[in-house]
């Protein structure tokens, strides 16, 4: 049986990590606010700019824009790895690790070699510990991802994508479905294919999948219809239209307008995941919380339990002494 | 009667959306362009100044915008514009004080450093409001 001295002083340790863990909670619901606020403010432009690089990719025959080009062998796969510098956030950072590294063996299975482009601490020291050098790294942005950041991610890989370095493109990163919901999301940024619409409250089908727009279930009807066709599940039922004017000519409007989508897409990726990981941080430090409470309770009952055996020892033995001095 | 929706957007805000326009005329690079119902499908790349909304009910809004691309799919124009505004919620003071903070601040930062490019490009923002501005109000 330990002694009330003990279990005291594991109370009270409970009681303090009980405190940071409230405490960052706190922090992580305060900071959801502002990283989802942003996210929605930029969601109108980033549905727009897929909607309309959808409709391009869609309607373009040949086109000399080598973001537009599938390369006929994939043979070097470049895998941009989005989590947060810190850890404490449950699931958030482990999901999307080790969900790039399972992608690293499918394609190195399929004969492609791989480099990895490591966002945030954690995804450097991962890496790093398994023998993979990133061949970027950026650590210090998860929480205040920039413009800055977006535009040099963006501009190698589009480099590299058009001097045939790489093949593919793909974007590892957790999605924050809502203020309490994280979704896994790996997409093909490169090749620019055509964008999937997917209901923002329904999971992705594909394992993989094309780069998704997400939207609210008021918009998707709207925005599928600009997009006319642009759903992959209405592939085959679109319809013939003219085809598509580009002023003042399609090499200029493409050559300005593909980087613009990648950095777009980008950006959006990188505050989406900042958005998830506040959020993924407020859970498990909730649960934590939750956790520390229920030990408390545990731990007080015993301590009370304790103390009230000692007591019970104690009248026991004065009980005893005045019966054997009775006698 | 041609109707047309005009959804203008920026990186940071939805500026403007109306679904009874008659015609939106946009900057484009090559030149103005007006899109009325039926239009060919159409991406265009814009330069700075100003898209005017042509409403069925015979009023025109403006809305001043600073570079990107105009999509027209025949019964909708989506523009893409890096910075946009409505030109009635332009505030002339507020953008020549703008202005004139901007300035002092290019004085201080590195001959041809990017910091140096992006306040160039905000006081080209606040040259674009003033004459939207202006000349919406000239109209009227």
């Amino acid at each position: 049986m330990p002694n009330l001295h003990d279990i005291d002083r594991r109370i009270n340790s409970v009681k303090s990590t009980k405190q940071i863990t409230r405490t960052m909670e706190m922090i992580a619901a305060a900071k959801i606010r502002k990283a989802r606020e942003r996210v929605e403010t930029t969601i109108p432009y980033t549905q727009g700019m897929a909607v309309t690089v959808s409709r391009v990719v869609d309607r373009l025959g040949d086109s000399n824009n080598p973001l537009l080009k599938v390369h006929d062998e994939v043979k070097r796969v470049l895998i941009v790895s989005v989590v947060s510098d810190r850890g404490l956030a449950g699931g958030f950072n482990g999901n999307v690790l080790r969900a790039s590294e399972r992608i690293i063996k499918q394609k190195k299975a399929q004969g492609a070699e791989c480099d990895v482009i490591a966002c945030g601490k954690k995804a450097i020291s991962y890496f790093r510990y398994r023998q993979i050098d990133p061949i970027m790294e950026f650590a210090g942005l998860s929480e205040e991802p920039t413009m800055g950041e977006a535009i040099q991610l963006g501009n190698f890989a589009m480099e590299k994508y058009a001097d045939g370095t790489y093949d593919e493109v793909i974007l590892v990163y957790n999605h924050a479905r809502n203020a309490g919901d994280q979704v896994l999301r790996a997409e093909y940024l490169l090749p620019v294919r055509r964008v999937v619409f997917v209901d923002a409250y329904k999971a992705i089908p594909n394992w993989l999948a094309p780069m998704s727009a997400f939207v609210s279930t008021m918009d998707l009807d709207y925005l599928k219809k600009i997009a006319s066709g642009a759903d992959a599940s209405e592939a085959d039922e679109q319809v013939i239209e003219p085809d598509l004017e580009f002023e003042p000519s399609q090499e200029e409007v493409l050559w300005t307008m593909m980087p613009a989508y990648m950095r777009t897409m980008f950006y959006q990726t990188l505050i989406d995941s900042a958005a998830g990981e506040q959020g993924a941080r407020r859970n498990a430090m909730k649960a934590a919380t939750d956790n520390a409470n229920e030990i408390e309770i545990n731990l007080t009952r015993l301590y009370n339990r304790v103390r009230q055996g000692a007591i019970t020892t104690e009248i026991n033995e004065i009980v005893g002494g005045a019966a054997a001095l009775e006698d | 009667m041609s109707q047309i929706t005009c959804d203008i957007v920026d990186l940071k805000k939805r500026e403007y959306r109306n679904k009874d326009c008659q015609m939106v005329v946009v900057p484009g690079k090559a030149g103005e362009m007006g899109f009325m119902e039926g239009h060919v499908p159409t991406l265009t790349k814009l330069t700075d100044g100003a898209i005017r909304a042509h409403l069925n009910d015979g009023s025109v809004v403006t809305v001043a915008s600073q570079g990107g691309y105009a999509y027209c799919t025949g019964g909708l124009v989506y523009v893409l514009a890096d910075r946009s505004c409505v030109a009635d919620n332009i505030d002339l003071d507020a953008v020549a004080a703008e202005r004139s903070e901007l300035e002092a601040k290019f004085k201080n930062v590195e001959d041809g450093s990017i910091d140096q490019k992006v306040i160039a490009r905000k006081i080209r923002w606040c040259d674009i409001r003033t004459k939207v501005k202006q000349e919406a109000g000239s109209r009227l």
